[in-house]
């Protein structure tokens, strides 16, 4: 169990500065703005408590929120993404895959499966990100329109990433 | 009862989501609030100094760039002192010394956005270094910000892309005013809003900030217009403004000192007497 929190916090340390010295810092138009940080929360072992997910969803949002002076944009769709997740997982996963306590992955899910999952989350995230950044309704469609386009670049970055962090075998 | 713990176990975690979704819009509220809290404490110091190593480092990959817009502003400035001047002197009245109304701070960039509709960045001098909040904030060639909140070696800015910052500004040929307010796209641009549509524009004409800022010296370089349209809600051109600033390679900027804000600010806000 300890060696499991350990590696956890290994894995936020090096996706907050993925995060933050290299994705955030992307700048190719106002239309593309991906995050990768929802990463964490998607990896989280399945059969994580329901209430230790939603804390560890806000409070790896309220992290970001410091870092970006964002108020607490990251910590709301943070959490709403990992609402979701608690919904739609029986969805997506077998009575094996709660046997063995997986965590989320490409080599755990299946690429097409594990990219359909992250997809719906990051989408939610975003969306409620933009939305509340911008806290317009006039502008909804281009809205819309920059979260299909961050979520599927987001979604190429994590699954990059998830290709990278790792290996080929089951946990 | 057995029954309403029943379902407080399966449906507890809602309301908990519930409560953290409260939490967070909270922290949205008070957005302003909380950054004066959080802003001046340790944690957001020792972040802004690690934000602060690697802009250093980074730094020497953008040193040629960098000596050419300073070498360009070098060149500016000299065309400004008094020996490239030509000046006329009256022998009655004896040119008495300009006052000194600003002064300039330069400090370097440690963390800047452009991709969000409200930027914000941060530069390396704080209230030790005699920055307050309400300072502009200039690069070498046009305008970038305003400090907001500051902490002991460093200060938070709005940036000029920020889309409730609205700035004072005119065009430098007729001295019309109007507001550069900031439409949460693209970093290149921002509309000028407010010209009424008597005033005689021309693409290419230069947009300078105005005499109505406490914040800005008269005269800064903004930007360009690239093109124009009248608002049918208000009749008043929208001016699309190409700014001179590059918000996405902000490095070196400058902290501007008005040295009567105080004075001028305590005039404005004195209630006339009933």
């Amino acid at each position: 169990m300890n060696s499991l929190i350990i590696k956890q916090l290994l894995l936020f340390f090096a996706i907050a500065l993925i995060e933050i010295f290299i994705v955030s810092r992307m700048e190719i138009t106002y239309l593309l703005t991906p995050s990768i940080y929802l990463f964490f929360i998607i990896q989280l072992p399945i059969r994580t408590p329901k209430y230790q997910l939603l804390l560890l969803a806000f409070l790896t949002g309220f992290v970001f929120d410091i870092i970006f002076h964002t108020g607490g944009i990251h910590a709301a769709s943070t959490t709403l993404a990992a609402f979701v997740r608690i919904l739609i997982i029986p969805a997506f996963l077998s009575a094996e895959d709660y046997d063995n306590n997986i965590h989320p992955g490409i080599y755990t899910m299946g690429t097409s499966r594990f990219l359909f999952f992250t997809f719906i989350l990051v989408y939610i995230h975003h969306f409620a990100w933009f939305m509340l950044e911008i806290f317009k309704i006039d502008s909804i469609w281009i809205t819309l329109f920059k979260t299909v386009l961050s979520a599927v670049f987001s979604v190429l970055l994590i699954y990059i990433i998830g290709l990278l962090f790792y290996k080929k075998k089951r946990i | 009862m057995q029954k309403l713990t029943q379902l407080l176990q399966r449906f507890g975690f809602v309301g908990f989501f519930l409560i953290l979704e409260i939490i967070a819009f909270v922290l949205i509220y008070r957005r302003n609030i909380y950054h004066q809290a959080v802003f001046n404490n340790a944690t957001a110091e020792l972040i802004d100094r690690t934000l602060g190593l690697y802009t250093e480092t980074a730094d020497y990959f953008m040193l040629r760039e960098e000596n050419k817009l300073l070498a360009e502003e070098n060149a500016r400035l000299r065309a400004e002192v008094a020996s490239s001047k030509y000046r006329f002197y009256d022998n009655k009245s004896k040119l008495s010394t300009p006052l000194q109304a600003y002064q300039f701070l330069s400090c370097k960039v440690v963390n800047n956005t452009t991709r969000q509709t409200k930027n914000y960045f941060i530069i390396d001098a704080g209230a030790q270094q005699g920055v307050k909040p309400d300072m502009g904030i200039i690069s070498p060639n046009g305008i970038a910000g305003v400090v907001v909140d500051v902490s002991d070696n460093f200060a938070l800015c709005l940036s000029v892309l920020h889309i409730e910052l609205p700035v004072s500004v005119q065009l430098r040929k007729t001295k019309d005013f109007g507001s550069l307010e900031w439409d949460g796209k693209s970093p290149f641009y921002s509309n000028l809003m407010y010209i009424p549509t008597h005033v005689e524009i021309e693409q290419g004409d230069t947009i300078e900030t105005s005499i109505h800022s406490t914040i800005f010296p008269e005269g800064i370089p903004v930007g360009t217009i690239e093109s124009y349209t009248i608002n049918p809600d208000d009749g008043y051109y929208i001016i699309r403004t190409k700014l001179f600033t590059r918000f996405t390679a902000l490095r070196y900027v400058y902290v501007v000192n008005y040295l009567y804000s105080e004075e001028q600010k305590a005039l404005e806000n004195r209630k006339p007497i009933p």
